[in-house]
């Protein structure tokens, strides 16, 4: 996969949070996202899973610009995007965009769905006045929908739809790297297969990038090509998807694939392999120390690094 | 019409018999819920699955009679331990049923608790309230329904406000309030759905533990295949108010007998990555229903007869029962 171009970087990305706690306002640090480095490419799905609060989502919100990182930086095709110039800036938001969880709260109730997709097209002048009906309703059907539509507004459309109209939003600009955070979640089972038919298809069609961030492994086994598992801002494996299912390495990676339900093992009972939950607190050791079924002495005072381990990473010490 | 068996039979805890569910609208009735009849037995978990809007939420309020008043029933909700109809209960009556006999947990545990008592108070009201005991006897068994519930130090966390405990500990505290009076039937509505797989797949370890030493029944409904699969005994899947199948958990996932079965089933992503097989279009609104089959603007399997009456729910074999006309095509 390093043939290709690479996208996006993150060297040593960290993100802390300040939040007051308690009655009295003692302040407290989150470290949302820790100390993370990753490469997406041309062409990749690159999916982050973890459960909520681990940072999966701040982590996107860095790499689209929508919060500034405490320490680190990031890389769009090899220009650190902290020092971008307000030209740059543009194009990098137009190369790099986003689907929300929530298709409800990410349309404009009050605009039609032409406008919306129009707007884009209109800032980054990528149609002329006369071209944008045509472009428009070219991007409609492209997410199967049909192009009489686009003078309806939002409540008009089922969840599934409005999914499909927030990608057709974002497809407008022809981006490079789409970052789809829990783009599935809020929709009916029969309508995520849809949507994620979909995704895969433009994927191939586009050449298109993800940053997928989702809980549902079966979901992320089935679209990724590559996966990092994220446990209170770090991550602790990353590996090729099939390598990272058929052989998880890391517990907490064993730890999740194990407790997801699943049909096929619906006879073995589920043992859960954990108590209680992460904390966000710990800052010494590995973060999973305090859950982990295999801890050892060390694992309390030292952090393990995220290590290459053949063509994956692991950070524990029992690899 | 599934399982129509004499209500008296000594297995069956709850049953319900043609029960339908209007929502008043401006000037008709929609029909939400439409001849649904199902039986729940002692001891059993029982799996309610479905997409949003079919109609499986509804179902489990109008056992416990919550539904708004702009939403009427009709049929028979026939409770055999207390040998009546829920549905004509006295208000009285209820109050006797709710939480102690049938309880309910939600999935939004944070809206169900009240933030301004402590969670050890929620609990005792609900013991004081139906069994009589005294404060110290009602603090007494908190704790030890907190410790059933595996809350970490129940003697200290029993004196905490909702907001200081996660998601997974409310819910928790949510499960050792609705055991308290030892209910013969908990109705459990997405209890894990807003939680993290590996807190969920705690908390359905411990309601199936509690299930089994209590020896009670769960009415579990969930959108969630998977979910179902791993916790209940029978299950019956819903489509526009119906019930489009109903089997023994083994039975349906090995030999599902309802295209809308097998387009959930195909929806989920396998380990193979080959190309899924989505169910085309959306769920019909309750007023724009297809004549015959309500499943027929979606479904792949069908003939020209499907257009005309809409099929019953009919055992195919074993137990096993399909809406479907073609039900007997799809047995292996």
């Amino acid at each position: 996969m390093n043939s290709s171009i690479e996208l996006i970087k993150t060297e040593n990305l960290t993100k802390h949070f300040t939040v007051k706690k308690g009655l009295f306002g003692e302040k407290a640090l989150i470290r949302a996202v820790e100390d993370v480095n990753i490469q997406i490419y041309e062409n990749m799905v690159f999916s982050v899973v973890g459960e909520s609060g681990s940072g999966k989502s701040t982590l996107s919100r860095l790499i689209l610009k929508l919060l500034e990182p405490t320490s680190g930086r990031i890389y769009f095709k090899g220009s650190d995007i902290s020092e971008l110039d307000k030209e740059g800036l543009k194009s990098f938001r137009r190369a790099v965009q986003v689907v929300f969880q929530d298709p409800f709260a990410s349309l404009n109730p009050r605009q039609s769905i032409f406008s919306q997709i129009a707007e884009p097209l209109k800032i980054h002048k990528l149609a002329s006045k006369k071209e944008l009906k045509d472009r428009v309703a070219q991007l409609l059907e492209s997410v199967g929908l049909k192009p009489e539509h686009m003078y309806r507004y939002p409540h008009e459309f089922s969840g599934g739809q409005r999914q499909r109209i927030c990608i057709a939003r974002a497809l407008s600009v022809m981006p490079e790297l789409i970052v789809a955070d829990e783009p599935l979640s809020s929709l009916d089972v029969s309508i995520q297969a849809q949507i994620l038919n979909l995704l895969t298809e433009l994927k191939e069609k586009r050449n298109l990038s993800f940053l997928f961030i989702s809980h549902d492994l079966n979901v992320v086994r089935y679209f990724s090509d590559y996966v990092a598992v994220m446990y209170a801002g770090c991550i602790v494996e990353e590996a090729s998807a099939k390598a990272l299912f058929e052989n998880p390495l890391h517990p907490y990676t064993r730890v999740l694939i194990e407790s997801a339900p699943s049909i096929e093992k619906m006879n073995t009972p589920r043992r859960p392999l954990t108590q209680g939950q992460q904390d966000g607190d710990a800052n010494q050791g590995c973060p999973f120390y305090t859950r982990c079924p295999e801890a050892l002495g060390i694992c309390k005072d030292e952090r393990p690094e995220l290590l290459n381990k053949g063509n994956r990473k692991v950070a524990c010490f029992r690899v | 019409m599934a399982e129509k068996n004499s209500p008296s039979s000594d297995e069956h805890l709850l049953t319900i018999e043609d029960l339908n569910i209007y929502l008043k609208g401006k000037s008709s009735f929609l029909n939400i819920v439409e001849g649904l009849s199902l039986n729940i037995n002692y001891s059993e978990v029982f799996g309610l699955v479905g997409e949003s809007g079919c109609g499986k939420s509804l179902t489990a309020l109008s056992i416990l009679r919550l539904l708004p008043p702009n939403i009427t029933t009709e049929g028979s909700i026939y409770f055999h331990p207390l040998k009546k109809n829920i549905l004509s209960l006295s208000d009285d009556e209820l109050l006797d049923l709710r939480g102690k006999e049938i309880s309910m947990i939600f999935q939004e545990p944070m809206t169900s608790l009240n933030p301004v008592f402590t969670i050890g108070y929620q609990i005792e009201e609900v013991l004081r309230l139906h069994e009589g005991l005294s404060k110290k006897q009602a603090h007494q068994r908190a704790v030890e329904l907190l410790e059933a519930v595996k809350i970490p130090m129940a003697g200290k966390r029993i004196n905490d406000y909702p907001h200081q405990l996660s998601g997974g500990m409310r819910q928790r505290v949510m499960i050792a309030m609705a055991i308290a009076c030892r209910p013969k039937l908990l109705i459990a509505d997405e209890p894990t759905t807003a939680l993290d797989v590996t807190v969920q797949a705690e908390i359905l370890q411990m309601l199936l533990e509690i299930q089994k030493s209590h020896r009670m029944s769960v009415l579990l409904i969930t959108h969630d295949l998977a979910v179902v699969a791993q916790t209940a005994h029978r299950i019956a899947v819903m489509y526009a108010g119906r019930i489009v199948e109903l089997a023994r958990k083994d039975e349906l996932f090995k030999n599902p007998r309802h295209p809308y079965t097998l387009g959930l089933l195909n929806s989920i992503p396998k380990e193979t990555s080959k190309k899924l097989e989505p169910i085309p279009g959306v769920v019909p609104s309750p007023g724009e229903l297809p004549e015959g089959c309500k499943f027929v603007t979606r479904c792949k399997y069908r003939i020209k007869d499907c257009h005309k009456k809409e099929p019953q729910l009919i055992d195919t074999g074993d137990n096993h029962y399909s809406r479907c006309l073609r039900a007997n095509e799809f047995i292996n």
